[in-house]
C-alpha cells in the first residue's frame, strides 16, 4: 500500500508544478525564448522527477512483493494508525487506574492510625503513612531514608535487622519513642512480615500507649489502694484487739458479748487476708516477666509440707512422696505459691484422718506434679468452675472452712505465667487430684 | 523486767497511738515521732544512747523510712540498736528491700498485736543477748544447741554435729542474731567464698542439710517466704 501513496506524491507534484509553470508562462510574454525556457524547465522537472522515482523511492516490483507475501486481512495503514492511538489511550487509562488504586491504597494506609512503613533489607524507608510521618515528624518527600535516622532508636533498629535476617512472617515486640516535641512517651508492638517480592518488609506499628498508660493506672490504683485500705484496717483490728482485752478485764463484761468479738476479729482477719490474696493476684497478673531457675521439688515440698502441717494439728494426714522427677524450672518464689496453695487445700479439705500423695515425673516435654488429697471432693458440676475467682464450692462453705475463693485462681495464674495447664479430677466425698504441666527446662529455653 | 526505751516512728496518729498503747502496757517508755525530719535529729542527738529498739515505719512523709533505716545503720550511736519495720507496702520484694537496708525484722500491716508485742519482746531480748554474747564471743547458746566458735565446732546437747563449711556458716550466722530475718542476700554474702557461685536456691539447700543434722532442732529455723530466714530465739 505505500508505493500508492508515494506514486500519489509523485503525480500530485507533477501536476502542480506543470501548472505552476504554465501560468507563469501565460503571465509572462510568450515569446519562442520563453518556449524554450518552458521546455527546459518541464524537461527539468521531470528529470527531477524520474531521480525521485528511481533513487529516493522504494523498487516497486520489490514493494509488490512485499506486498504480496504481507497477509491478506493485514490491517490497513488507517487502522494501524488508530490502533496505535487506541494502545495509547488504553496505556493513559491503565496508568489511571493504577493511579486511582493507588490512591485508594494510600488513602486506605493514611487513614490508619497505626504507622506503617515499607522498608528494604538494607534498612531503607521508602514508604511511610501519614500516622507514621506524624509519629516521627519527617515530611513523605525525604524518602528513601535510613531507618535508623528516622527512629533514632538502636534497640528497634537492631531488632528490625534480626528479624529480617530471619526472614520470618511477624515478631512482636515493645518500644517507646520519647520525641522532642511529644513529652509523652509512646509505646509500640511491632510486627514486620516480609512482602511477596521477599526483597521489602512491611513494618506495622501498632500504638499501645492506651493500652500500657491503663495497665500502669490500674498498677498505681492497686498499690495506692492497697496502702489505704492497710492504714484504717490496722487500727480497726488494733482498736478490736484492744477493746477485746480491756473488756475481758471487767467484771461487768458478759460473757454472751464473747461469741460477738470474736465475730468481728474473725471478720477482720478474712477482709484482712482477702486483701492480701487480691493483692497477690493482681501482682502476678501484672508481672511482666519472669525469672526462672532451676528448683528442687524435693526441698521444697519437704519445707512445705512441714510448716503447713503446723496450721493443722488436730488432723492426722499421712503424706506419700514420689519425686521420679526432681527439678523443676521455675520462678521460685510463684512457683512456692501456687503449691502453698494446692497442698494447704488438700490438708484443708482433708478429713480428720486422711492422706496426701504428691507425685512428680515427666511426659514427654511437660514436668508433671500431681497433689492428691482424700478429702471432701468437688461435686462434678462445680468442677469447671473452681478457678474462677471468689468461686467457693458449695460443701466447703457448708462446712465453714475459711477461704478468700482466689486461691486456686492464683495457682491458675502462675501456672499461667509459666506457660503450663492445670487440671484437676475429683469425686465429691472421695477426693481431689490437681495435676500441674509446666515445660520442661529443654522446652522453655 | 528492765524499762526499755522504744522509739516509734510512725506518721499516721492513729496507729502511732496503737503502738504506744501496746509498748507502754509492756512497761517499756515510748518515744513517737510523725516524721522522718524529727526522728533523724532525734537519732543524733544525745538522747537517742538511751534508745533501745526502732519500730519505724515505711512510708513516711518528708524522708521515708528505708532511708532512715540506713542512718540509723551508718550513725555510730545507733548502729546496734534493733529496727522493726512497719510496712504496708507487702511483696517479698519490698520486705527484702527494708530488710537489706538494716532493718532486723519487719511486720506487715495489718498487723495482730501479740505478735507486735511478741516482736518486740524478741528483738529487746536480742540486743541484751549480744550485749552479754560481746563479753564472751566464743560459745553461742540457744536451748541445748551449741556452737563454739573458736573450735568451729556445734553440739546438740553431748552430740557433735558434722557439718559443712557453708551448713556451719550459716548456723553461725544464726546464732549470732537470733530472732533476726536474714534474707537470701545477707547469706549469700555471709558464707561467699572464693570463686564459688553462691546463688539463692544454694543457701536453701544448705538450710535444707542443716534441718536434718539439727533433727529435733530443726524447727527453731523459720522459713519466711520469699524473703529468707530467721532463727527462734529463746522461747
Amino acid at each position: 500500500m505505500i508505493e500508492m501513496n508515494n506514486r500519489r506524491i509523485l503525480l500530485v507534484q507533477f501536476f502542480f508544478l506543470m501548472a505552476l509553470s504554465l501560468i507563469s508562462f501565460l503571465i509572462g510574454k510568450s515569446t519562442t525564448l520563453s518556449f524554450l525556457f518552458y521546455l527546459i524547465w518541464l524537461s527539468g522537472i521531470l528529470l527531477n522527477l524520474f531521480f525521485i522515482k528511481t533513487y529516493a523511492l522504494p523498487d516497486y516490483k520489490i514493494l509488490k512483493k512485499i506486498n504480496a507475501v504481507s497477509i491478506s486481512n493485514a490491517p490497513s495503514w488507517e487502522e494501524i494508525e488508530e490502533s496505535l492511538s487506541q494502545k495509547e489511550v488504553e496505556k493513559l487509562k491503565q496508568y489511571e487506574n493504577f493511579e486511582q488504586e493507588n490512591l485508594k491504597y494510600k488513602n486506605l494506609l493514611d487513614s490508619m492510625e497505626d504507622p506503617v512503613c515499607i522498608i528494604s533489607k538494607e534498612s531503607m524507608v521508602f514508604y511511610a503513612n501519614k500516622s507514621f510521618l506524624t509519629v516521627f515528624q519527617i515530611n513523605e518527600h525525604s524518602f528513601p531514608m535510613p531507618l535508623l535516622a528516622i527512629t533514632r532508636h538502636h534497640e528497634f533498629q537492631n531488632f528490625i535487622e534480626s528479624s529480617i535476617k530471619v526472614s520470618q512472617v511477624s515478631r512482636l515486640a515493645s518500644f517507646t519513642f520519647n520525641q522532642n516535641q511529644d513529652p509523652l512517651k509512646k509505646y509500640f508492638d511491632l510486627k514486620i512480615s516480609p512482602l511477596i517480592n521477599q526483597n521489602d518488609y512491611l513494618c506495622l506499628l501498632h500504638d499501645i500507649t492506651e493500652r500500657v498508660m491503663t495497665d500502669q493506672i490500674r498498677e498505681d490504683f492497686v498499690s495506692n489502694f492497697s496502702h489505704e485500705v492497710r492504714t484504717p484496717l490496722t487500727i480497726l483490728n488494733g482498736q478490736i484487739q484492744n477493746l477485746k482485752a480491756n473488756l475481758e478485764q471487767e467484771k461487768s463484761f458478759s460473757s454472751s458479748l464473747i461469741p460477738i468479738f470474736y465475730k468481728i476479729e474473725n471478720n477482720s482477719k478474712r477482709l484482712i487476708s482477702l486483701l492480701n490474696d487480691l493483692l497477690q493476684l493482681s501482682s502476678i497478673e501484672f508481672k511482666k516477666e519472669i525469672n526462672k531457675e532451676i528448683v528442687n521439688l524435693e526441698e521444697v515440698i519437704y519445707f512445705l509440707i512441714q510448716d503447713l502441717a503446723l496450721n493443722y494439728p488436730q488432723k492426722n494426714i499421712t503424706i506419700s512422696l514420689e519425686l521420679n522427677k526432681k527439678e523443676v524450672y521455675v520462678e521460685f518464689s510463684l512457683f512456692e505459691q501456687a503449691l502453698i496453695n494446692l497442698i494447704d487445700n488438700a490438708f484443708k479439705y482433708s478429713n480428720e484422718i486422711g492422706s496426701i500423695k504428691i507425685k512428680s515425673y515427666q511426659f514427654d516435654n511437660w514436668d508433671q506434679i500431681e497433689i492428691t488429697d482424700s478429702g471432701i471432693g468437688i461435686p462434678e458440676e462445680q468442677l469447671h468452675r473452681i478457678f474462677e475467682r471468689f468461686f467457693r464450692v458449695d460443701s466447703s462453705r457448708s462446712f465453714d472452712i475459711p477461704g478468700t475463693g482466689l486461691g486456686l485462681s492464683i495457682v491458675k495464674h502462675i501456672i499461667q505465667k509459666h506457660n503450663g495447664k492445670i487440671k484437676v479430677q475429683s469425686r465429691f466425698n472421695e477426693g481431689s487430684t490437681f495435676i500441674l504441666s509446666l515445660p520442661s527446662q529443654s522446652t522453655s529455653n | 523486767m528492765n524499762t526499755e526505751t522504744v522509739v516509734i516512728i510512725e506518721d499516721e496518729i492513729e496507729i502511732n497511738e496503737l503502738i504506744t498503747d501496746q509498748i507502754t502496757q509492756m512497761g517499756h517508755r515510748c518515744v513517737s515521732f510523725l516524721d522522718g525530719k524529727k526522728a533523724l535529729d532525734f537519732i543524733q542527738s544525745p538522747e537517742c544512747n538511751h534508745a533501745n529498739l526502732f519500730i519505724l515505719d515505711r512510708m513516711l512523709p518528708s524522708i521515708n523510712g528505708l532511708e532512715i533505716c540506713k542512718f540509723i545503720r551508718l550513725y555510730k550511736n545507733s548502729e546496734s540498736i534493733p529496727v522493726l519495720m512497719l510496712t504496708a507496702l507487702s511483696t517479698p520484694e519490698q520486705i527484702v528491700e527494708g530488710l537489706d537496708a538494716g532493718a532486723d525484722d519487719y511486720m506487715t500491716k495489718p498487723f495482730d498485736h501479740t505478735v507486735l508485742k511478741a516482736r518486740v519482746r524478741s528483738l529487746l531480748r536480742r540486743r541484751q543477748i549480744k550485749e552479754k554474747s560481746s563479753e564472751n564471743t566464743s560459745q553461742l547458746q540457744i536451748k541445748e544447741l551449741l556452737v563454739d566458735l573458736d573450735q568451729c565446732k556445734a553440739w546438740i546437747g553431748d552430740h557433735l554435729l558434722e557439718l559443712t563449711l557453708s551448713e556451719y556458716k550459716i548456723l553461725c550466722c544464726f546464732m549470732l542474731s537470733p530472732g533476726k530475718v536474714l534474707t537470701r542476700n545477707q547469706l549469700v554474702e555471709y558464707i561467699q567464698d572464693g570463686p564459688v557461685h553462691v546463688t539463692d536456691r544454694t543457701i536453701d539447700t544448705h538450710i535444707f542439710g542443716l534441718r536434718k543434722k539439727l533433727g529435733d532442732y530443726s524447727s527453731i529455723i523459720e522459713t519466711i517466704r520469699g524473703i529468707g530466714y530467721r532463727v527462734i530465739g529463746h522461747d
